[in-house]
């Protein structure tokens, strides 16, 4: 510490060399942080995914069915713990934009979707009333709903029973929008969905949330339902929620390479222009240093010196990239061409910032690696000579 | 001493010395080289999905479908409606005067990638005029699926990048397994991503009655106008046409805009890095050059001739750095596929992509010049010679 008026001095010798080195770090750092936070985002993504849950899907996802007589059978399997019903249809609230997909549940799906943000006395309210929906706080905010309000949700397609399209939903709570749904949350009943639909649909079902006993049977317990269900009217398709989840985020790019190709461009950039501005900085003052080693500095000590003075703009520069990386994370997750895409924005977690202080400590230090050298090897009485 | 003749020389010397500043014009070439290859390799996407969805979109052709879906999956047409479409106007016949309409059926299912994964793959059943309306649907191997039977042809890309989807491997259905008879081509578009069999068999398989959407050839230029009157003279059809290619412009224009907007967004900010890195460069190039220039001023060379040599300098590092940065982009990119869902195409540097990285490099080359090429062309030439 008792040094840093000495590279405070050597970084304003050259004021404008300083901050050019500083802007092209923050704008690596910037860059830095919204490609690795990406790469957070959706590695948290799986992460989060539950190994013990699987999800039963028909094998034809449009016009595919499977059937309340599949979820005895599977339900028996040795594997499960818990089983839940799920369906869910496409709708709008007043206007097409108004997107709602509200999500039936039957009341099992208490146990097999422990995560959803419903206590137990709601769980009681969305039973007892049919036509009741929970929504979350970013969907209500979304159609400007509140608890009380009625919802009708039309559909594109005749869908209920008597070939009507409307369905008179009203919104019993609203509740905290839970991380792993950016999406948004309608939960709805199960059984309303079975009273009110055409016949024809009746004992059709969209989904099968299972929670298995054992994570390590994922695989296999996938298997054995696919297998039981191949040559039947409604063959299945099982999946992990942790498969899933890594299909989802693999879907548009390869995040992880993207991502690293992206950053590791942004340092390379750095590394030159931090590399070449502390080699200049040395050679212009090369007898500052042998009078430095002359007054009695260790060699480590203008070893340190020198370093210091690459990693300062370095470390700053980081440090107002990380910043601005944050504000233009949390800008972007509003804008509608991301939403209509479902591309999450950038997490820039504190793995992700401690990442990037590592990453740029060891561009100053690669950076600094050379002029150290020569300062190491320096002859003092022919540098103080000049 | 003529203007461009100084310009020429002082350019000419300050090149020949820039050996001298390696260090420090390698900063330029190394920001320059990664902002513009992030940029063209990113941007290489952009342009292969675009050319995906412009071999798709057959200006000639047209689709039909319901009159409130955006998408051919979300559209339904029952039979009752499709004589009436098939022997609408505008649309082209073939020698015997059938009409070049087609009825068609899709689904989604899913497939495992040949590394790792899952994705949904289009399921299309196609109709007698299929073939009559898609005259680039090649089979490369095997044979044609028979009309009435149970079985499936594969687009070649869609196999190459699924796991069991080779010629004689069989596909689980709603009722059984359907054998994979052929592989296709159609010149590179969206459809060698998918699986087509006949449409009838696969509906009664689905257990399905309506359609998808009717692809019709178009009789000529204005045959679209006339097709679209007829339709929207007959509401009980409750069905609009739209030319092919608006439909896929229209489909996958999010994506599109998605791509190009990530690739500017990534390569505006590692071009103002850049930018701020040739700035100091030649900053300190013109430091170097103080008495150089000092004494060509005193030679009577005029401030222009010194400030064009270091907006110059700053023009070549630039273009050397974009050329290796749009040459390593090529080398690692152009050509590799690209699976996006059931979207295959292949990353394209294309020579557009490459002007486009040639001229930012020049913008960015000309804003880092001038500030440091203005303070050269002021420097006091007496100061600055009394440090010789």
């Amino acid at each position: 510490m008792k040094y840093f008026p000495l590279v405070w001095a050597a970084l304003w010798r050259k004021p404008v060399r300083t901050i050019l080195t500083f802007l092209a770090a923050v704008a690596a750092f910037a860059l830095f942080g919204l490609a690795i936070g990406l790469n957070a985002t959706y590695g948290g993504i799986v992460a989060r995914a539950r190994a013990d849950r699987a999800y039963v899907n028909p094998h034809f996802i449009e016009n595919g069915n499977l059937t309340l007589a599949q979820r005895g059978r599977i339900a028996s399997m040795p594997e499960v713990r818990e089983i839940g019903v799920s369906d869910f249809f496409l709708g709008y609230y007043r206007d097409p934009k108004n997107q709602v997909v509200p999500w039936f549940m039957d009341r099992s799906m208490r146990g097999a979707y422990p995560e959803l943000p419903l206590t137990r006395a709601q769980w009681d309210q969305l039973q007892a009333d049919p036509s009741g929906v929970f929504l979350d706080n970013r969907t209500a905010a979304r159609l400007g709903l509140k608890a009380g309000d009625n919802m009708p949700v039309l559909t594109q397609e005749p869908s209920r029973r008597d070939g009507a399209k409307l369905w008179p939903f009203h919104v019993i709570g609203v509740v905290e929008n839970p991380p792993w749904a950016r999406g948004g949350l309608t939960l709805a009943n199960f059984d309303y969905l079975e009273q009110a639909r055409p016949l024809a649909k009746v004992g059709h079902v969209g989904q099968f949330n299972i929670l298995l006993k054992d994570p390590d049977r994922v695989a296999a317990f996938a298997h054995r339902v696919d297998a039981t269900f191949a040559n039947s009217a409604n063959p299945t398709w099982t999946t992990s929620e942790k498969a899933m989840a890594r299909d989802g985020t693999s879907y548009m790019f390869n995040i992880p390479l993207v991502t690293q190709g992206v950053s590791a461009a942004g340092l390379f950039m750095i590394l030159f222009l931090i590399a070449n501005g502390i080699a200049q900085s040395v050679r212009e003052r090369v007898a500052e240093f042998a009078v430095l080693k002359t007054l009695g500095f260790s060699r480590w000590s203008v070893i340190a010196l020198v370093f210091a003075e690459a990693a300062a703009p370095c470390l700053l520069g980081a440090a107002a990239g990380f910043a601005i990386a944050l504000g233009v994370s949390s800008r972007i997750a509003g804008l509608a061409m991301l939403q209509k895409l479902g591309v999450a924005p950038p997490t820039l977690t504190v793995g992700v910032l401690a990442t990037g202080f590592v990453f740029a400590t060891l561009v100053a230090f690669a950076g600094a690696a050379m002029p150290a050298w020569r300062i190491q090897h320096l002859d003092i009485a022919a540098a103080l000579r000049r | 001493m003529n203007l461009l003749r100084q310009i020429a020389s002082v350019t000419g010397l300050n090149l020949k010395n820039l050996p001298s500043r390696m260090g420090s014009s390698l900063v330029v070439v190394a920001g320059m080289g990664a902002a513009i290859g992030v940029l063209v390799s990113i941007l290489s996407l952009a342009v292969g999905f675009a050319e995906l969805q412009r071999r798709t979109g057959d200006p000639g052709r047209a689709i039909i479908l319901s009159q409130t879906a955006d998408t051919e999956g979300m559209s339904a047409m029952p039979r009752t409606v499709l004589g009436d479409i098939v022997a609408a106007p505008g649309i082209g016949r073939d020698a015997d005067g059938a009409s070049l309409a087609d009825p068609e059926y899709v689904n989604i299912f899913l497939v495992s990638k040949r590394t790792e994964g899952n994705t949904l793959l289009t399921l299309r059943g196609m109709g007698r005029k299929g073939l009559a309306v898609r005259p680039e649907l090649k089979i490369v191997a095997g044979r044609m699926f028979r009309p009435g039977a149970r079985e499936l042809i594969i687009g070649i890309a869609s196999q190459r990048e699924f796991a069991g989807l080779d010629v004689g491997d069989k596909i689980l259905m709603q009722d059984g397994q359907w054998p994979i008879v052929g592989s296709f081509t159609t010149d590179g578009d969206v459809l060698e991503g998918q699986m087509i069999g006949d449409a009838p068999t696969l509906m009664s398989a689905a257990k399905r009655n309506n359609f998808n959407s009717v692809i019709v050839r178009l009789a000529g230029p204005n045959a679209l106008q006339s097709l679209q009157r007829a339709l929207a003279a007959n509401p009980r059809l409750g069905v609009r046409a739209e030319r092919q290619s608006d439909y896929t412009e229209r489909t996958s224009q999010d994506t599109a805009a998605f791509f190009v907007a990530v690739a500017y967004a990534v390569g505006g900010i590692m071009a103002l890095g850049a930018l701020f890195g040739a700035l100091n460069t030649l900053y300190s190039a013109v430091g170097a050059r103080t008495q150089e220039i000092a004494t060509l001023r005193a030679l009577g060379f005029g401030g222009t001739a010194v400030a064009v040599s270091v907006i110059a300098e700053s023009v070549l590092l630039a273009l050397a750095g974009a050329v290796i940065g749009i040459g390593l982009a090529w080398a690692l990119f152009h050509g590799q596929r690209y699976a996006f869902g059931e979207m295959l195409f292949h990353l394209s540097v294309s020579l557009r992509l490459v002007s486009i990285g040639l001229g930012w490099a020049l913008a960015i080359a000309l804003l880092g010049g001038t500030l440091p090429a203005i303070r050269a062309a002021r420097l006091p030439v007496v100061d600055a010679l009394r440090t010789v």
